[in-house]
């Protein structure tokens, strides 16, 4: 009961990224554009990553000197999933120098993101709440108990 | 039996031991690995949707929801266990069901069952691990000679 109840409310979009492909099918961007913030350095670091093989989906988001990376790897290069991390963690810092760069490769993290670049995508959020949610996210991600 | 040991028999002895061999039952371990292939595999995917359910209901990451998913699976063979519906999916999975961690938790809870009647201090508290208590150990060690492999590797083998 437990494990059908787990999967009964998932939304689309988290459906497709279980899968696997296809994700930014509706959205080929994977970031959030259209928001009164400027999405620019976001949208570079996901067409950055879109680019390498290593890499599945991706969705990013910025706000100040914050930016935001999501993505996937692909099942069978999970096994190096450490090394293609921290590979891909100092290739962002090295792009985007004055940026508090925060990546990640969890499933969590990527819902996560891909909400908050709804949100932002339709203009519910202020700058002051994607400030706070991606602080959340953030502290989401260093968690280890 | 090693040819070593058959040699050392007595004629009598290896008589008995071919007339035995020819008449034992033989096992099926083609359907026995299938059967613990498959009822392994389905503990496992019971074990992947309790994940997700902890990371899309609750705060948890892939990497922190590993815990109570372990916990909420080794509860739940606790309760089949005390319910006598584990041992009926053992009898039919063999490894499959033993294997996976809800495995230890129905080897903490089958001693406590056999052991009751001898009384819950003397008899449920020292003999609950009885079994278990190899687990944790072995699982320990196993875990240290692991993580010492891989630090070697990663450390002098470059990997």
């Amino acid at each position: 009961m437990i494990a059908v109840g787990g999967c009964a409310k998932e939304e689309t979009e988290q459906k497709q990224s279980l899968q696997g492909a296809n994700l930014l099918r509706t959205q080929t961007s994977g970031t959030a554009k259209h928001a009164e913030l400027n999405q620019g350095p976001a949208e570079r670091a996901a067409s950055y990553l879109r680019g390498r093989d290593d890499v599945r989906d991706v969705v990013a988001v910025n706000s100040g000197d914050r930016l935001l990376i999501a993505y996937q790897i692909p099942h069978m290069k999970r096994w190096s999933r450490k090394q293609i991390e921290k590979d891909i963690d100092q290739k962002l810092r090295d792009l985007f120098p004055g940026y508090d760069v925060v990546s990640s490769s969890d499933l969590k993290i990527f819902w996560k993101t891909k909400e908050l670049k709804a949100n932002m995508d339709n203009r519910r959020w202020d700058e002051r709440k994607v400030n706070r949610e991606i602080r959340r996210i953030e502290k989401l991600s260093k968690e280890q108990t | 039996m090693a040819n070593e040991k058959r040699k050392k028999l007595t004629p009598v002895q290896q008589e008995y031991h071919l007339f035995e061999k020819e008449r034992e039952t033989k096992r099926p371990i083609v359907r026995n690995c299938v059967c613990a292939f498959l009822v392994g595999g389905i503990i496992c995917v019971i074990g992947q949707a309790i994940s997700y359910f902890y990371m899309y209901f609750f705060d948890f990451t892939e990497q922190t929801a590993g815990n109570p998913t372990v916990a909420t699976m080794v509860f739940l063979s606790m309760i089949l266990t005390g319910l006598g519906v584990y041992d009926r999916i053992a009898q039919f999975a063999g490894a499959g069901s033993a294997v996976p961690v809800t495995g230890f938790g129905n080897a903490v809870i089958s001693a406590a069952i056999e052991h009751r009647t001898e009384g819950f201090v003397l008899g449920v508290g020292s003999n609950m691990f009885k079994l278990a208590g190899s687990v944790i150990l072995f699982g320990t060690f196993a875990a240290f000679v692991i993580a010492l492999v891989k630090t070697i590797a990663t450390q002098w083998g470059g990997l």
